[in-house]
């Protein structure tokens, strides 16, 4: 990289400062203190590596004297122009301006750098008196790294970096006493994934544990289960006994009085109830005898009461009749009046009806006439007709008066039109005439131009043709006046005497001066002959040329205007002109021409719109005549109309003249008193059949009265009724009675000869039952009876006791085994049942134990077995253990890459010296005029030993100041000497660096400087000027910049 | 003469841990958490539907050292099953699941008969009455078997005529990859003249021989990722005291691959992204509509070996793979990628340049052959192998891992290093 140019826009105290060339090799920057030598390295370095944070204790330089606090560094590489250009308003704003204008950042700059860090150029490639006496800047890891790997076939790659990287590898994945390294995050997890299958495990252990003890658990509740049926056994015994206690002390009473009462065998099943029953039919049978003897008397008695009239019930159809027609004689009564009164309302509704459609009109007359749909519609056509004829006749003379109406316009138009015409009082002309004139105005017009043109051409060319004999005269006056020449002439000689005077004097500026002039006076002399000569020669032979091809153009020219001139009269003539007319005239005469031609076409428009409106005028007058036609038909129709009318109303003996209307309303009124006489018909048939209705009823009932011999008003006809009625309803009901009691009384005596009979057998079967058993009477019999039932329903007693028994204890020996069971007392019984319940109560509760011991264990069994988790862990911890040996595979190999690499460091940098030593020693060899021959670096040492040439060794710390610089000074050229064999060489900068040097080691280092600044741009800034000039004077191709 | 059918299976290792497995999701984790029940109810369920006369299981159904009581449960629900239906089941204990090792107590049902471990017991399988076929067969007492059980076995009995099965787990021809217990020879069995012999111990299919037949019907599903392929049992059906026809059926829940891709030929990394991808539906079709769990060897030399040293390139590259897999039924879980590829560079050549690149790959050759180095290189080692973690859950470092690891580092720091970077050049 080389160092172009330097712009600092605003930059400590430089504002727009533009360095605009640098030397390629050396170039010396002499500047007084504070002149801004520091400034512009320190810019330098910035552009390069950027500006240092606000925060630091670096000197920001910030711009004093205005402007943008940054600015570009022009470089080249490989020839190629860059521009690196930093602003400290954003540190990552680095631009690097490629050639071809594309903007490039940070890869760019690196590329361009060969990615040499900050620390190494400052330490190494630009650096002053301090960095220079201070051998820890030579020594720090990045720039021993960067020294030492120089050599090692890896270029600028730096070892340290890698092991770094090994070792975040590896701390990352293992720390021997960490937790967050994923190996002992991983054997932290494992672990506790192993806690947990351990427990799992256990499990598995107390599933066994369990299923044992539920084992025992099961056959110990067996055990207790078969107690407990025992026991409940024994329990339901006692319940049994309790249960029939009362029953066996019965049953044992019973048994003792069977032992003590006699058995009649003879004696019949129910013998006793036998006898009681016989006794008790025969009761009963006497006693109905009685009751039947009461109800004869009874009934006869109620007969004699009894009422019935034969007269009544012989009439009971016709008074049934006659009631049945009640109720219509009486509707029929109440309606007649009513009837008869609207009878009569319709009589006067008639007459009315007849009254209003005039007095002509009767009844007959009335009903006679034909009020059918087909005159309906008749007059409806005829209406409709009328309306549609009026509409039309209407409507024609609507439109008759708008022709009208446009014939009186149209007619105003053509006269208005017509009128127009007159007033343009144009000379009829020929149109073609016109324009023909048109066209020869326009001839004469052109050529009018035309001739002018050549008249100005001609005499134009008649003017330059006497111009030209005129110069050829002047020119000849000239040659004969060498005024020029002389003053030239003279000017020379003046010039030649007064170089000669300045000369002798040893005045040589003056001299010079004099001796340009006299050379100038005599160049001129020589110019003007020369231009004088030439000039002349050309000159005559055109002229001759000239004058003769003129001649002829004027000739042509005079033809030209001729023709023109003759053409011109014949247009005027055939335009009759008199003469040759100006061009004014001419184009006043086209302007009049104009007019005429528009005149012309005015009237010829009038002329067509006065013919397009007779044309229409004539259309309309032929509609007037069509519509007016129209009209006249339709007069004729209506008058034909009025007539069919006029013979209607005649055919129907209706007035004359009378409207549709009024027939309309005659016929309504017609149909009203159709309506109103079959009304009347009907009122009069109903009030008939009313008035017939009444005169039967009252036939039939006087009839009837007579038959019944009694005499009755007609007014009282329906009370009458009412009374009669009543008597039939009750002599029909006593009658009904009658008939019933006589039934019964007959019932009655068949019944009492029956009873009679049934009473003498049950006597006689009640003595057999008695003669049965040898008793002496009934009392005897009953005596015996009582016995026997005794006995015999002791057996039964004990006999069903037995069976309740049994049926709760069972039995053959079931039943004789359990009523041995009876205690003797009942307290005795109660004792032996609160022993069992105690019993009982105890076992119950170890078997609730023991079955909630059983619930557990199933239930925890159960949760053992449903845990599912165990393969699911073991599964994790597999994975686990597989990604724990890759980790550990993988950290391995990281220590194994970090062991045997740092075997081979070893290994190279004790067999190895890297080739910046060899470089630095031949720097300082130079530096020291051979003094010092070698140098040696150990890379486990931060030292550095120098041997002379009699190979005596010394560290640098024991040198002289001035040595251990040219020391640390040669090792920094070894560096850049051997970082170029690899990389882009880069431009130096050094600050006053050798202020501390003998002359003579000075003198050296200039040569080794100047042997570095042919592979090298080096910039040397100083305040000295001495040292300034000696650099310059070593090395002569050097640039010098003085900065003010 | 009687037809029956019966289903030969073996080494269920119920609720196994699939040893060596990492990279897997709970989704995944949960699939090969019930695979091996999966597969052993898929031959309940396949003996029921083909109503088959009995299940022969030839040891090995859990892993006793895992005392995981969920295995022998479900054990014991498939048993029942199996019992619902009147399939008759004759079972043998192997090396992982021996008499005296560790089982839960439960109860089998009737149809459930287990061969005892002093002697070999011979069972008659009796179909409508009728004795059909004789099944011998002996358990291991202890987890190490050595003896040779199949010399306990008796000669088949011609009188009888019976169908005759030794059912036994053993190690037939020394199969080194295998443990060595009960060993026997193909010669030894077949000398029994038995008409099939029923062997479990070894994971993968094989037929040693027909007629008479001896077949290991291998694991009914893969455990660890190196047991790859279809998995699953022998179905035989015999007529005439003779095998009529015998089918192995592919009853595997998960089936496990490990397919290799080179990355010669490969330049970018999409280009090794869509060779993954087209590996993955290889394995799809082939898995046939079931998960496949696949490891994914990465190997030969390239460009793309420095990428795939990167920190986390191959996390973050199965990471994105896993994350197109959608459909849990056929899925293709990339359990790992494996990367055993190698830098494009000649290491002989670099070894001859004079520079510190040479010294350094001297002394990792030397490091491989170097006892002294690799005592070193072990202590340097120690504190993660020494440490109470490493000691109980790493395993050491086998010479040939040792010899793997150098190798690895070696590559590491080449492809750190600027290899290739001469002095002279500028």
């Amino acid at each position: 990289m080389i160092f172009n140019e330097v712009y600092m826009d605003g930059f400590g105290t430089f504002n727009q400062f533009h360095i605009k060339k640098l030397h390629p090799g050396l170039t010396i920057i002499l500047g007084n203190n504070e002149a801004g030598k520091s400034t512009i390295m320190n810019f330098i370095k910035r552009m390069l590596f950027g500006f240092p944070d606000k925060r630091s204790n670096l000197n920001l330089y910030p711009p004093l004297n205005g402007g943008r606090h940054g600015g570009r560094l022009m470089v080249s590489v490989d020839n190629e122009p860059y521009i690196i250009e930093r602003y400290s308003e954003d540190k990552n704003a680095l631009q690097v301006i490629l050639q071809d204008g594309s903007i490039g950042s940070f890869a760019e700059l690196h590329r361009l750098t060969g990615s040499i860090n900050k620390e190494v150029y400052e330490n190494i490639f630009a650096f002053g008196l301090d960095e220079l006496q201070n051998f820890q800047t030579l020594n720090n890891d990045s720039i021993k790294e960067q020294l030492y790997s120089a050599g090692k076939g890896i270029g600028q790659f730096s070892l340290g970096d890698l092991q770094k990287e090994i070792d975040k590898q590896m701390g990352l994945l293992f720390k021997p006493s960490g937790s967050k390294p994923e190996i002992n995050a991983m054997l932290k997890e494992i672990n506790i994934f192993n806690q947990q299958i351990h427990e799992i495990e256990k499990d598995a252990n107390r599933h066994e544990e369990l299923n044992d003890e539920l084992e025992r658990t099961a056959s110990a509740i067996k055990t207790s289960e078969n107690e407990r049926k025992k026991l409940m056994v024994q329990k339901h015994t006692y319940d049994q006994i309790k249960n029939t206690w009362e029953d066996w002390q019965k049953l044992k009473e019973l048994q003792h009085e069977l032992s003590q009462t006699k058995e009649y065998t003879e004696f019949p099943e129910d013998g006793l109830a036998n006898l009681e029953k016989k006794q008790q039919e025969i009761c009963s049978i006497e006693k109905t005898i009685e009751q039947f003897h009461q109800k004869n008397v009874k009934n006869e008695r109620e007969k004699e009461k009894l009422f019935i009239s034969p007269l009544l019930l012989e009439q009971k159809d016709s008074i049934y009749e006659i009631q049945k027609g009640l109720k219509q004689y009486e509707k029929a009564v109440i309606d007649l009046p009513r009837l008869e009164s609207n009878l009569k309302n319709e009589k006067n509704g008639l007459n009315l009806c007849l009254q209003e459609i005039g007095e002509e009109w009767d009844l007959e007359k009335a009903l006679s006439m034909d009020i059918s749909f087909q005159n309906k519609d008749f007059i409806k056509q005829f209406q409709q007709k009328k309306l549609s004829l009026k509409e039309k006749n209407q409507n024609f003379h609507l439109e008759l008066n708008a022709i009208e109406k446009e014939i009186y316009r149209l007619e105003d138009e053509i006269q208005e039109k017509k009128e127009s015409l007159l007033d343009l009082s144009i000379e009829k002309k020929e149109n073609e005439t016109l324009k023909e004139k048109e066209k020869l105005l326009f001839q004469l017009k052109m050529n009018l131009v035309h001739l002018k043109e050549n008249e100005t051409e001609l005499h134009r060319m008649i003017e330059r043709e006497e111009l030209v004999k005129l110069s050829s005269s002047s020119e000849k006056t000239l040659e004969n006046k060498p005024l020029i020449m002389i003053f030239s002439g003279l000017i020379a000689v003046l010039s030649i005497t007064m170089a000669l005077i300045f000369f002798t004097r040893s005045d040589f500026l003056f001299g010079v001066l004099a001796f340009v002039a006299f050379f100038s006076s005599l160049g001129l002399m020589f110019m003007m002959r020369q231009k004088k000569s030439s000039n002349l020669e050309h000159k005559q032979s055109d002229a001759d040329k000239i004058a003769i091809s003129a001649e002829e153009r004027i000739k042509n020219q005079q033809d030209k205007v001729d023709r023109l001139v003759t053409l011109l009269k014949e247009n005027a003539k055939e335009l009759r002109f008199h003469k040759i007319p100006e061009i004014e005239e001419v184009e006043s005469y086209q302007h009049a021409l104009q007019e005429e031609l528009h005149q012309q076409k005015i009237a010829q428009e009038l002329e067509i719109t006065i013919a397009k409106l007779k044309k229409s005028l004539e259309k309309i007058y032929s509609d007037r005549d069509k519509i007016m036609q129209e009209i006249e038909k339709i007069e004729i129709e209506q008058n034909n109309a009025d007539k069919e009318w006029q013979t209607f109303l005649t055919r129907h003996s209706l007035r004359e003249k009378l409207l549709p209307d009024s027939v309309n309303e005659i016929f309504s009124n017609i149909r009203l008193i159709h309506e109103k006489k079959n009304t009347i018909d009907e009122y009069q048939d109903r009030i008939k059949q009313v008035k017939d209705c009444i005169k039967d009823f009252e036939a039939r009932f006087f009839d009837l009265m007579e038959k019944m011999n009694k005499k009755v008003e007609k007014s009282m006809m329906i009370p009458d009724l009412e009374i009669l009625s009543r008597e039939l309803n009750e002599t029909l009901k006593n009658y009904e009675l009658f008939q019933k009691i006589s039934s019964d009384q007959n019932e009655i005596k068949n019944e009492l000869e029956q009873l009679k009979l049934n009473k003498e057998k049950i006597y006689q079967s009640l003595q057999d039952l008695i003669d049965g058993v040898h008793a002496d009477g009934v009392e005897d019999f009953i005596q015996k009876g009582k016995s026997h039932e005794r006995y015999q329903w002791l057996k039964e007693q004990i006999s069903g006791i037995k069976n309740t028994i049994k049926r709760i204890c069972g039995e053959h020996e079931a039943y004789e085994k359990f009523i041995l069971q009876y205690p003797d007392t009942f307290e005795e019984l109660t004792a032996k049942e609160i022993d069992l319940q105690h019993a009982i109560d105890h076992n119950e509760e170890q078997l609730n134990l023991l079955k909630t011991q059983e619930g557990k264990l199933l239930k925890e069994i159960e949760q053992i077995e449903k845990k599912e988790e165990g393969s699911a862990l073991r599964l994790k911890k597999t994975v686990k253990e597989s990604e724990l040996q890759n980790l550990s595979r993988r950290w391995s190999s990281l220590v194994v890459a970090k062991t045997l690499m740092r075997k081979a460091i070893v290994l190279y940098e004790r067999e190895k010296q890297p080739n910046v030593m060899k470089e630095a020693q031949k720097y300082f060899s130079l530096m020291t005029l051979g003094k010092y021959v070698n140098i040696f670096a150990p890379i486990d040492e931060s030292k550095i030993y120098i041997e002379d040439e009699q190979h005596q060794r010394k560290e640098g710390n024991e040198l002289s100041k001035g040595t251990a610089e040219q020391l640390y000074l040669s090792l920094r050229f070894g560096f850049i000497r051997e970082f170029s064999k690899k990389s882009r060489p880069l431009p130096i900068i050094f600050d006053d660096v050798f202020v501390n040097f003998d002359p003579v080691r000075f003198d050296a280092t200039c040569k080794a400087v100047k042997e570095l600044a042919d592979y090298h741009q080096i910039l040397y800034f100083t305040c000295h000027s001495d040292t300034a000039e000696k650099l310059h004077k070593m090395d002569t191709d050097s640039l010098f910049i003085k900065l003010q | 003469m009687e037809k029956f059918s019966f289903v030969h299976t073996s080494d269920l290792h119920l609720d196994s841990r699939f040893k060596g497995i990492s990279g897997i999701n709970d989704q995944v984790g949960e699939l090969l958490a019930d695979a091996t029940f999966s597969a052993y109810f898929s031959i309940i369920d396949y003996c029921i539907h083909h109503k088959v006369d009995f299940l022969l299981i030839a040891g090995d159904i859990y892993n006793a050292e895992d005392r995981s009581l969920r295995s022998q449960l479900k054990f014991l629900e498939g048993m029942k099953k199996l019992n619902k239906y009147g399939v008759q089941v004759y079972l043998v204990h192997g090396n992982h699941d021996p008499l005296s090792g560790w089982s839960a107590k439960l109860s089998f049902p009737p149809n459930v008969h287990v061969f005892g471990g002093s002697k070999v017991e011979s069972k008659v399988f009796m179909k409508h009455n009728k004795p059909l076929a004789k099944i011998h067969g002996i358990s291991f007492l202890n987890r190490s078997v050595t003896a040779n059980l199949s010399k306990k076995f008796p000669i088949k009995n011609f009188i009888e005529s019976l169908f005759e099965i030794g059912l036994l787990h053993c190690n037939v021809g020394n199969n080194m990859a295998h443990e060595p217990y009960a060993p026997c020879t193909l010669q030894d069995l077949d000398s029994h003249e038995l008409d099939y012999w029923a062997l479990g111990h070894i994971h993968a299919f094989k037929i040693l021989q027909k007629e008479p037949w001896i077949v290991y019907s291998g694991c009914p599903q893969g455990i660890n990722p190196k047991e790859t392929g279809e998995k699953g049992v022998m179905h035989v059906e015999v007529e005439n005291n003779k095998v009529n026809d015998c089918n192995w059926i592919p009853l595997h829940a998960v089936q496990w691959f490990i397919n290799e891709i080179s990355i010669e030929g490969y330049s970018t990394e999409q280009q090794l992204m869509d060779g993954i991808y087209q590996e993955i539906e290889k394995v799809r079709k082939k898995a046939e509509q079931r998960p496949a769990i696949l490891r994914l060897v990465l190997n030969g030399r390239g460009p793309l070996f420095s990428s795939l040293t990167k920190k986390d390139f191959l996390e973050d590259l199965i990471e994105e793979i896993r994350s197109l897999e959608q459909d849990p039924a056929e899925m293709v879980w990339v359990e790992n990628i494996v990367n055993k590829t190698g830098m494009s560079i000649n290491k002989d050549h670099l070894k001859q340049q004079n520079d510190f690149i040479a010294d350094l790959l001297k002394i990792f050759e030397q490091s491989k052959k170097d006892d002294e180095l690799q005592t070193h290189l072990k202590e340097e080692l120690s504190p993660l192998f020494n440490s109470p973690g490493g000691r109980k859950f790493i395993s050491k470092l086998s010479s040939e891992e040792m010899n793997e690891i150098i190798e690895q580092a070696e590559n590491f720091c080449l492809d750190y290093l600027p290899i290739g970077y001469s002095d002279n050049e500028r």
